[in-house]
C-alpha cells in the first residue's frame, strides 16, 4: 500500500536508483565509480525536494507538512533548553504582568456589573461648589431630600430613573451577627433589574415616608445561612439591631449588591431614623449627605446627556435653598472608583510599567531569535545547498517561532490568573465581589502579543538567515548578505535599549521603595501596642442613654479592677477609622466674616489621651466636671487643625462652633494618622464625650489581652445577651492602613528584580552573539599577537560603552518619568538622589558582570583552529 | 526540465505527460525507476532529459490512483530495486490518455499550420 509506505523503503529505492544508474555510467561510459557515482547523484536532480514531495503525499499534504514543522521543532527546541527556556520566560514575566494589570483594572474599572443591561448603570455624585460644606457627611454625596427632588425631575428623557443606597453594618437575629447591609430607596431592585429566588423587591408605599417600611430583602447567602434556605421565608420575621422587620424577599444568587464589598441584607432607606433606635435625623435634614446615587440610562442615551438632564434639575434645588451650588456628575457604574486625579495616575503608571516591560521583554526576545538563526546559518546553508526550498526553510523556523509564542501566550495566561488572586489573598481586602478571572480578552491579547512579537522578530531572522549566499553561509563567513546594518551597530543599539529600559525601570523601583519606607516609618501619633478597642453597640440596640450609661459604668469598673489593664477610656471614634466628619464654624479673629470650615470631630473621655498616648503640645486637657459644666464647653485640637485655622495667633483660647454647640480650644494635641493613601495629618476636634449610646472603650492592657476581652464580652452578654462585643486590635488596624505602602514596595521590588533579569539576560545575549560572530576577527588578532586579557577588554568594550549611554538615557527618562507620576511618591523627590544613585550603581555593577562573562569566552578562542576551518 | 525554476508551471503541463509517458513504457513490460528514466531518454532520442529524481512524484501518484503496481526484485546486475508494473486500470487509462495526447496534437499542428518559413 503506498500510503503505508515507509520512508527508509523510500530511502532505499533512491539508493537503489543511484546506484544502477552509477553502475550503468561506468560500463557505458567508462567513468571511474567514484565520477560515475557522483554524476548519478546530479542526474538524479534535488534528493530533499523528492524526499520531501514524499513525505507530503504520505501524510495528506499541507496538514502533514505542518504537523512535521511542529515536531521539529519542538525536537530542536528541546534540544536547546536554555534558549527556549529564555525567550518563553521573558515573553512570560513581560506579558503576564501586563495581563495580571489588565485583570484587575478589567474587574474593577471596565467590566460592567452582573446584571442585566449593567452597560446602562450610571453613578451619579455631587460636588459642592457653594453653600457647602454639608452639616454633616457619612460617605456620601446626597441627601434624603436630595434624592427626593431629584427623583422627580430626574425622570426626563437620558434617564430612565434613580435610587439610592448606603451600606449599614446591622446586628441581625437574637444573639447577635454583625453582617453589612444597605439602605436602598425603594426603586432599588427593580431599576437594577435583580432577579428574585423567592418574594419581592420593595414597593413604592415602603418608602413613602420616615418610619414606613418595616421590611427587608435578605441576600442569598444570608437566606441560606440564617434561615437555611427555607422555601417559605417570605412573611417570616427577622430582628434587625432589635427591630422585627418582615422578610419580604430572597434575591438571586449572584446579586450582592453594587459595592466591591459584598452587602447582604437590604432594608429601606426610611428605615434608618428606626433602626438607630430613632437617635438620627439624617433623613430629614436636606444638607446631610450619607447616600450615593445609582441611574439607569434611557436606552440610547449616553451619560453625558444625563449629566446634562441633571444639572438642569439641581437648579429647583438651588432654588429651594438659596446659596447652595453644586455639580453633579455622571459615569458608568463599576465596581471600583477612579473618583480622583491620584486615583487615575496610578492606573496610567501601572499600566505604562507593564506595557514597559513587555516592550523590553520583546527587545530581548529578539536579540534571543536574532543569535541563534545567525548560529544556525551553517545548517541552514547545507539545507538550502542541498536543494532544501527556501519557503520551506522559512515556514520551519517559523513554527519554531509559533510554539515559543504559544507556549508563552500560554504560560502568560496562566501567570494573569494566578497573580490577582495572590494579591488578593495576602491583602486585607476581604469578602469582594470582584471577577478577577482572566477574560477571553486577555487571552486573546497574551496570545496575540506572543504570536505578534514572534513572528515579526522570527520573520526577520528567519528570512535573513535564508537569504544567504550559499558559499559565504557554508563557509561561516561574518557577512550579513543584502542587509546593509552594520552588526556592530545593531549590538550597540540593542544594548542601549536594554539597558535604558532596564536602568528606568530599576530607578522607579528605587523611588517606590523610597516612598514606601517613608510611609511606613511615619509615626501614628499614638501608641498602638497591646490596644485595643471593644464596641458593644448600643445604640444599635435601641438602648436609651441610661441604659447604656449603666452597662459602661459597669463595664469600666470590672475592667479597672481586672489585673493587667493599664488603661481605659471612652471614645465616639477610634483612631484609625475615619470618624465623623463635620462643618464647624469658626469665630475670627479680629472681626473678620465667620468661616466655615470641614474638620473631623471625635468625642472623648478625658483620660482617652493618657490611653492613646497622644501628647499634649500646649495646653491641657479638659476635666470632666468642666466639661460637664462648662459654657462654652472644652475641647483639644490636633496641631494640624490648630495650624490650618488659626495660624498667625494662638489657638488656645480661640472658639468655635460645633454640632450646635460652642466650643473653647484649651488644649493642642499631635496629629496622629489617618487612615487614607497618603496617610496624612488630618484636623481632629477632641470635643468631651456626653452621650454614651455609641461611645466605645479603649483598653490598654499590659500583656496580651484575649483573656480580658473576652471577659468583658462575657460581663457584657450577662447584663443583656443581645449585646455583640466587637473587638478590635489596633495594631492590626494600623497593619491594614499600613498596607497600601507595603504593596508598593513588594511592587517596586518586583520590578527591580525584573529589570535587572531582563537586562542581565538582555546583555549577555547580545555581548555572547557578538563574541561568537567575531570569531574570525578575535583569531586574527590572537595570530597578530594580541593577548586573551587584551582581548576579552576589546570585547567588552564596545559593550560598556554602549552600556553607558543605555544608563544615561535611562536617567534621563526615569527623571521624566517620576516628574509625572509625583503624586505618587508620597513626598520622596522626584529626583532623589539616593535612589538615582543607588540603582545606577546596581545597574553599572549587573551590566559590568554580564559583559565580562560572555566576553571571557573570546579569551578562549583557538586561534589556529578557527583559521583552519576557513 | 531542471528542477530549479518555476516549479509550479512545470508541474501543471508536464505532470499529466510524465504520467503518460511512464504507462506507456511500463505498457512494454516491468521496470525499475532507473530504468524508466533510461527508457524516456533513449526512446525520444536523448530530446526529454529528466531529472531522474522528478520521476518519483510521478510514480507514487500513479502508484496511489492504482494505475501501477510495484514489487522489490533483483535486477540485471544482482542489486535489489523496485519494479513498476501496469494494472489493468492502468492500462485503460493509458489508452484514454493517449487518444486525448494525440487527438490534442493533431489539433495544435492544424492550427500552426504548415513549418514556419525562417525570416
Amino acid at each position: 500500500m503506498p500510503h503505508r509506505r515507509s520512508e527508509e523503503d523510500f530511502r532505499r529505492e533512491i539508493e537503489a536508483h543511484i546506484d544502477l544508474e552509477a553502475h550503468v555510467l561506468e560500463r557505458e561510459c567508462g567513468l571511474s565509480p567514484e565520477d560515475a557515482r557522483r554524476l548519478a547523484v546530479r542526474r538524479f536532480g534535488s534528493l530533499a525536494a523528492v524526499q520531501d514531495t514524499f513525505r507530503d503525499a504520505r501524510r495528506g499534504g499541507w496538514f502533514g507538512r505542518y504537523a512535521q514543522h511542529l515536531a521539529h521543532a519542538l525536537r530542536s527546541l528541546r534540544r536547546q533548553p536554555a534558549f527556549s527556556l529564555a525567550v518563553v520566560g521573558t515573553l512570560t514575566t513581560g506579558i503576564g504582568l501586563l495581563a495580571s494589570f489588565f485583570t484587575f483594572f478589567n474587574g474593577f474599572l471596565i467590566q460592567p456589573l452582573p446584571l442585566p443591561e449593567a452597560r446602562h448603570l450610571v453613578h451619579i455624585d455631587q460636588q459642592w461648589v457653594a453653600g457647602g460644606p454639608v452639616e454633616a457627611s457619612d460617605g456620601g454625596w446626597f441627601s434624603w431630600p436630595d434624592y427626593l427632588a431629584l427623583r422627580e425631575r430626574a425622570q426626563a428623557h437620558a434617564l430612565e430613573s434613580v435610587a439610592v443606597h448606603a451600606p449599614m453594618t446591622v446586628v441581625i437575629g437574637g444573639v447577635g451577627e454583625e453582617i453589612r447591609g444597605e439602605l436602598v430607596s425603594c426603586e432599588w431592585f427593580s431599576m437594577l433589574r435583580v432577579r428574585f429566588r423567592a418574594g419581592r423587591g420593595f414597593r413604592e408605599d415602603e418608602c413613602s415616608h420616615p418610619g414606613a417600611g418595616a421590611v427587608v430583602v435578605l441576600g442569598h447567602r444570608t437566606w441560606r445561612r440564617h434561615f437555611d434556605a427555607d422555601p417559605r421565608v417570605v412573611g417570616r420575621t427577622l430582628l434587625v439591631n432589635n427591630r422585627p422587620l418582615t422578610v419580604v424577599g430572597v434575591s438571586e444568587e449572584r446579586f450582592a449588591g453594587v459595592d466591591v464589598q459584598r452587602t447582604e441584607l437590604w432594608i429601606p432607606a426610611t428605615q434608618r431614623t428606626a433602626l438607630r433606635h430613632g437617635a438620627d435625623s439624617m433623613l430629614a435634614r436636606p444638607l446631610a449627605t450619607w447616600l450615593r446615587m445609582v441611574g439607569r440610562l434611557a436606552p440610547g442615551s449616553t451619560s453625558e446627556q444625563a449629566q446634562a438632564e441633571l444639572q438642569f434639575a439641581t437648579r429647583a434645588l438651588e432654588d429651594a435653598s438659596p446659596g447652595r451650588e453644586t455639580r453633579l456628575s455622571v459615569r458608568a457604574l463599576r465596581f471600583g472608583e477612579l473618583d480622583d486625579a491620584d486615583g487615575r495616575l496610578l492606573v496610567i503608571a501601572m499600566l505604562a510599567l507593564g506595557v514597559l516591560v513587555v516592550v523590553m521583554g520583546c527587545a530581548n526576545v529578539m536579540n534571543l531569535l536574532l543569535a541563534r538563526a545567525i548560529t544556525r546559518r551553517r545548517e541552514i546553508g547545507i539545507r538550502l545547498a542541498i536543494g532544501a526550498s527556501r519557503a520551506r526553510l522559512v515556514e520551519q523556523l517559523l513554527t519554531e517561532s509559533a510554539v515559543l509564542a504559544i507556549l508563552a501566550g500560554i504560560a502568560s495566561y496562566g501567570v494573569a490568573h494566578a497573580v490577582p488572586r495572590i494579591v488578593y489573598a495576602v491583602s486585607p481586602l476581604a469578602n469582594m465581589q470582584v471577577d478577577l478571572e482572566p477574560d477571553a480578552l486577555v487571552l486573546a491579547f497574551a496570545l496575540g502579543v506572543a504570536v505578534v512579537t514572534t513572528a515579526l522578530f522570527g520573520l526577520i531572522p528567519a528570512m535573513q538567515a535564508t537569504a544567504l549566499e550559499l558559499s559565504s553561509a557554508i563557509r561561516g563567513a561574518t557577512t550579513v548578505a543584502g542587509r546593509t546594518i552594520r552588526p556592530s551597530r545593531l549590538r550597540s543599539a540593542m544594548i542601549v535599549s536594554q539597558v535604558s529600559g532596564s536602568t528606568l525601570l530599576l530607578i522607579l523601583a528605587g523611588l517606590f521603595a523610597r516612598a514606601a519606607v517613608t510611609v511606613a516609618g511615619v509615626e501614628p501619633g499614638f501608641d498602638p501596642r497591646n490596644l485595643l478597642a471593644l464596641s458593644p453597640e448600643l445604640s444599635r440596640l435601641g438602648y436609651g442613654e441610661e441604659r447604656a450609661r449603666a452597662v459602661h459604668e459597669q463595664l469600666a469598673e470590672r475592667l479597672a479592677r481586672t489585673p493587667g489593664v493599664i488603661g481605659v477610656a471612652r471614645v465616639e471614634s477610634v483612631p484609625l477609622s475615619g470618624g465623623m466628619g463635620q462643618s464647624i464654624a469658626v469665630e475670627p479673629p479680629r472681626g473678620e466674616a465667620e468661616r466655615r470650615t470641614f474638620v473631623m470631630t471625635n468625642a472623648v473621655s478625658a483620660t482617652a489621651f493618657s490611653t492613646l498616648r497622644i501628647p499634649i503640645l500646649r495646653g491641657r486637657i479638659f476635666t470632666e466636671s468642666e466639661a460637664r459644666a462648662g459654657d462654652p464647653r472644652p475641647a483639644v485640637i490636633s496641631a494640624s487643625m490648630a495650624r490650618s485655622l488659626w495660624a498667625d495667633s494662638d489657638a488656645l483660647g480661640a472658639h468655635f462652633d460645633a454640632r450646635d454647640r460652642e466650643y473653647v480650644v484649651v488644649g493642642i494635641a499631635r496629629d496622629i494618622m489617618a487612615p487614607t493613601l497618603d496617610v496624612t495629618r488630618m484636623p481632629v476636634a477632641y470635643l468631651p464625650l456626653d452621650s454614651l449610646k455609641r461611645a466605645r472603650i479603649l483598653l490598654r492592657t499590659a500583656g496580651p489581652s484575649g483573656a480580658i476581652t473576652d471577659a468583658a464580652a462575657e460581663w457584657a452578654r450577662t447584663l443583656d445577651p443581645s449585646i455583640v462585643m466587637r473587638v478590635d486590635d489596633l495594631e492590626a488596624r494600623l497593619d491594614r492602613a499600613l498596607f497600601p505602602p507595603r504593596l508598593f514596595t513588594a511592587v517596586a521590588g518586583t520590578m527591580a528584580a525584573l529589570a535587572l533579569f531582563l537586562a542581565l539576560v538582555g546583555i549577555y545575549g547580545v555581548v555572547s552573539f557578538g563574541v561568537r560572530q567575531r570569531r574570525r576577527e578575535i583569531a586574527v588578532r590572537m595570530a597578530l599577537g594580541a593577548t586573551r586579557a587584551g582581548v576579552v577588554v576589546l570585547m567588552m568594550r564596545q559593550g560598556s560603552s554602549a552600556a553607558g549611554v543605555g544608563i544615561a538615557l535611562g536617567v534621563l527618562l526615569a527623571a521624566g518619568a517620576s516628574t509625572v507620576f509625583r503624586a505618587l511618591l508620597f513626598g520622596v523627590q522626584p529626583l532623589d538622589p539616593v535612589a538615582f544613585l543607588g540603582m545606577i550603581g546596581a545597574m553599572a555593577a549587573a551590566g559590568g558582570i554580564a559583559l565580562y562573562l560572555p566576553s571571557r569566552r573570546a579569551a578562549g578562542v583557538d586561534p589556529a583552529k578557527e583559521l583552519r576551518a576557513e | 526540465m531542471s528542477t530549479r525554476r518555476a516549479p509550479a508551471e512545470r508541474d501543471a503541463l508536464l505532470q499529466g505527460t510524465l504520467d503518460l509517458l511512464i504507462l506507456r513504457i511500463l505498457l512494454s513490460g516491468h521496470e525499475h525507476g532507473q530504468g524508466i528514466a533510461r527508457a524516456i531518454q533513449r526512446t525520444s532520442g536523448d530530446a526529454l532529459l529528466v531529472d531522474h529524481g522528478s520521476l518519483y512524484p510521478a510514480l507514487q501518484r500513479l502508484e496511489a490512483k492504482r494505475w501501477i503496481s510495484a514489487e522489490w526484485g533483483t535486477s540485471e546486475n544482482n542489486r535489489r530495486a523496485r519494479y513498476y508494473a501496469l494494472t489493468a486500470l492502468g492500462r485503460k487509462q493509458l489508452k484514454a490518455e493517449a487518444g486525448r495526447w494525440r487527438r490534442l496534437a493533431q489539433a495544435v499542428s492544424l492550427v500552426l499550420g504548415p513549418e514556419l518559413a525562417e525570416d
